[in-house]
């Protein structure tokens, strides 16, 4: 006679996944031995695999445009990395604002802004710093990245111990990459949308609303509808212009 | 010790071993002194009249010889080959001899020593014969024999019983006191030195010369050898010719890397580091006479290693843009300093020590400019433009401190503000800019006629994205982009 099978417990499932704690469910996110800096945002954290930014690997970063918050979901990593390492940005879509980095406590000693005339003496930029190992983080800013460019990004990041995030136009989210991470950020009120369109683990259906501190519109809570901003626009200022040392002077 | 011998000296002093292989020669009195592998290929033999050689081999480039260029040349190889040890002297018949026994454990055992040594008289453009043996003179015999074939028998020895067997083989006229007695001695059967040690001492003395059996005895390490070391010269002034007049500035890295080479053998024998040096690159004399190029490189930290000196002048010569051909080439050590010995710590930091940062600038500014390799400057002034000064990573950072910090600042700066389009009295950016912040007051520089006088705002596109915007103070008030809450 066929005896029942016993009812799973609670404590039995628990028992079973610890004795299986070396198989690796699809579901789960990948757990490697990698190193990872966490990236201050815990929503972030939880559905990166090693919860964190990967050392040692070419990070994608593809935003909708420039300036949407996406050096704000990197300020926590910097600020950590530039206290002893170097940052190097290179080839930035703007000047980079060295008063924001003091605010942001970023050592602004530790940073190096590079701007290469042309794409292959950014790559090659990148390059020769990640061989070089002296740095800390790179940020590449990239529009046309060519895939073998790329994959030779990707392993110059990996054989060294430096973080290296790639920040692309949004175009380049159907490209294929061999990046283990890439994101896409759209803006957001408040902060900033994240969509991990490619990570070691499941697929993340959901785009993430990680909120930022320091984006102003949490900072000054939006007037009330019919604000004062015509108001503004409309409102005489003062004229200086015409007051100058040398009419002063005169 | 090690004999570096230069068979082909003459020659390569003038067409150096990286130029087209092509048949040449160097005559001497109208006699063949060398000749390049393809003229030996195509018959032609030391010792043979120039007419001989047209008739043979008609393409072949017959050059005259040039002693002060050999000189030159011997004088280059010694500098460059300071580098591995402070003791070296000239020898007869195109050689020089190191004396290494010093400098084994450093360079990581003689294999090692004598690879480094190959590569680095490669570079200068010179083919050589290396011997090695405990003797000088042992090493200079060994070093000039000629590879037979069935003869397996290299030129380096490391104990004084192999370096004795390997002796007794040689052909007596290696010794250049033997070879007027070379028909006398071949024919009572002394072949080798070996035959020739055998020899009664008091006959040998009496039928030749007495310096036959001092050479013998010296090679043997029956007698002591005298030498009298290169001095290195006080002042580092290499220069070389090209061969060629040459119009891309890469191809000048060939005689570049070789003034390199000598001037890292100076600096090892001088025990110092470089911090700037300048290169000339030398155009046209006479009529048309140009004035040299100078390229100078300084360094951040005082520098002796090689490749990272030819890989910052590989990136400076790849930005030249030559004027005119140049004919030579000339290299001159600016500013020295001490040589500060290593410091390796038991645990090497993770982020490289300071040196590996300050070659990294040094080469990221060689190939992008100075201008385009920056660190932030700090600057006191109300105005963000000039608040936000950058300055190159490699120049010397102010003493000056800026205590204030202002919070609320955008990440990114317009290099220029954007002048705003007004819609429905709102200014637009992509999208009508709704204001959420502000207004922060600015007034500055009215001492030097550059006044600012603005109101910023932080203003929310309908994305969501922030910008940080200003109106004018002046009559015509009109809105300006300024930043990007990145």
């Amino acid at each position: 006679m066929l005896t029942p099978p016993l009812p799973i417990t609670a404590a039995a499932a628990q028992a079973g996944r610890l004795a299986m704690r070396d198989v690796w469910r699809a579901s789960e996110l990948a757990i490697s031995r990698a190193t990872t800096c966490t990236t201050g945002h815990d929503r972030l954290d939880a559905e990166l695999p090693n919860g964190g930014w990967p050392r040692s690997s070419l990070v994608e970063l593809l935003v909708q445009q420039h300036g949407i918050g996406e050096m704000q979901l990197l300020k926590p990593v910097l600020a950590s990395l530039s206290a002893r390492q170097r940052v190097a940005l290179i080839q930035p879509p703007y000047l980079p604002h060295s008063m924001a980095c003091r605010a942001w406590q970023l050592n602004d000693r530790n940073i190096l802004w590079l701007k290469p005339a042309s794409s292959a003496d950014a790559l090659w930029a990148a390059e020769q710093i990640l061989k070089n190992g002296s740095c800390g983080a790179v940020l590449l800013w990239q529009a046309n990245v060519r895939p073998e460019a790329l994959r030779r990004l990707n392993l110059a990041a990996q054989s060294t111990d430096t973080w290296l995030w790639l920040l692309r136009p949004m175009a380049a989210a159907a490209d294929a990459s061999p990046s283990p991470l890439r994101l896409t950020l759209r803006p957001a009120a408040g902060g900033v949308s994240v969509h991990i369109i490619k990570r070691k683990g499941p697929h993340c259906d959901q785009p993430l609303f990680i909120p930022l501190a320091d984006m102003p519109a949490l900072l000054t809570p939006l007037p009330p509808a019919g604000n004062d901003h015509e108001t503004d626009a409309k409102r005489t200022p003062a004229v200086v212009a015409a007051r100058s040392a040398t009419t002063m002077l005169v | 010790m090690l004999s570096v011998h230069l068979p082909l000296l003459p020659l390569e002093a003038q067409r150096p071993c990286w130029s087209e292989p092509a048949p040449t020669v160097v005559v001497e009195h109208g006699l063949v002194l060398t000749m390049s592998h393809q003229a030996a290929q195509a018959g032609v033999r030391a010792g043979m009249r120039s007419g001989g050689v047209a008739a043979i081999a008609p393409d072949t480039t017959i050059l005259e010889r040039a002693a002060e260029k050999e000189v030159l040349a011997l004088d280059a190889i010694a500098t460059a080959l300071m580098q591995y040890t402070p003791d070296i002297c000239y020898q007869p018949d195109w050689s020089l001899l190191l004396d290494v026994s010093a400098s084994l454990t450093l360079f990581k055992g003689p294999h090692a020593l004598c690879l480094r040594v190959l590569r680095s008289v490669a570079a200068l453009g010179f083919t050589l014969q290396l011997g090695s043996a405990p003797t000088a003179e042992g090493a200079w015999l060994l070093a000039r024999t000629e590879r037979r074939k069935g003869q397996l028998t290299g030129r380096r020895v490391a104990s004084m019983e192999r370096m004795q067997q390997r002796l007794n083989q040689l052909p007596c006229e290696l010794i250049p006191a033997a070879v007027p007695f070379h028909g006398w001695l071949t024919d009572i059967g002394a072949r080798n030195l070996g035959a020739l040690r055998r020899l009664p001492r008091a006959g040998l003395l009496r039928r030749t010369d007495s310096h036959v059996l001092a050479a013998l005895d010296r090679a043997y390490g029956e007698a002591p050898e005298m030498f009298e070391w290169i001095k290195p010269p006080l002042q580092f002034n290499a220069r070389i010719e090209t061969f060629d007049r040459i119009e891309h500035a890469e191809a000048l890295l060939h005689g570049a890397s070789s003034l390199i080479l000598q001037l890292v053998g100076w600096l090892t024998a001088m025990q110092q580091a470089v911090r700037v040096f300048t290169l000339y690159l030398e155009h046209e004399r006479g009529r048309a006479a140009v004035a040299p190029t100078a390229l100078e490189i300084m360094l951040a930290e005082p520098a002796w290693h090689e490749a990272h000196l030819i890989r910052l002048l590989k990136e400076r010569l790849g930005k030249l843009e030559l004027d005119a051909p140049v004919i030579a080439l000339r290299l001159e050590a600016v500013k020295i300093e001490a040589m500060l010995p290593p410091n390796a710590s038991l645990f090497p930091e993770p982020g490289g020590t300071p040196q590996d940062y300050h070659r990294l600038l040094e080469l990221l500014t060689a190939r992008l400019g100075a201008d385009n390799v920056l660190t932030p400057a700090a600057v006191d002034d109300y105005r963000p433009e000039i608040c936000n000064a950058w300055m190159p990573a490699t120049a010397k950072r102010p003493k000056t401190q800026v205590e204030d910090v202002f919070d609320g600042r955008p990440f990114w700066l317009l290099p220029k503000p954007i002048a705003l389009l007004m819609r429905d009295n709102r200014p637009f950016y992509g999208s009508p800019l709704k204001i959420i912040g502000g207004p922060e007051r600015l007034e500055a520089g009215w001492w030097n006629d550059q006044t600012a006088a603005r109101d910023y705002f932080i203003a929310q596109g309908s994305d969501a994205s922030c910008y940080w915007i200003y109106l004018e103070r002046t009559v015509d008030a009109r809105w300006f982009l300024h930043g990007l809450y990145a």
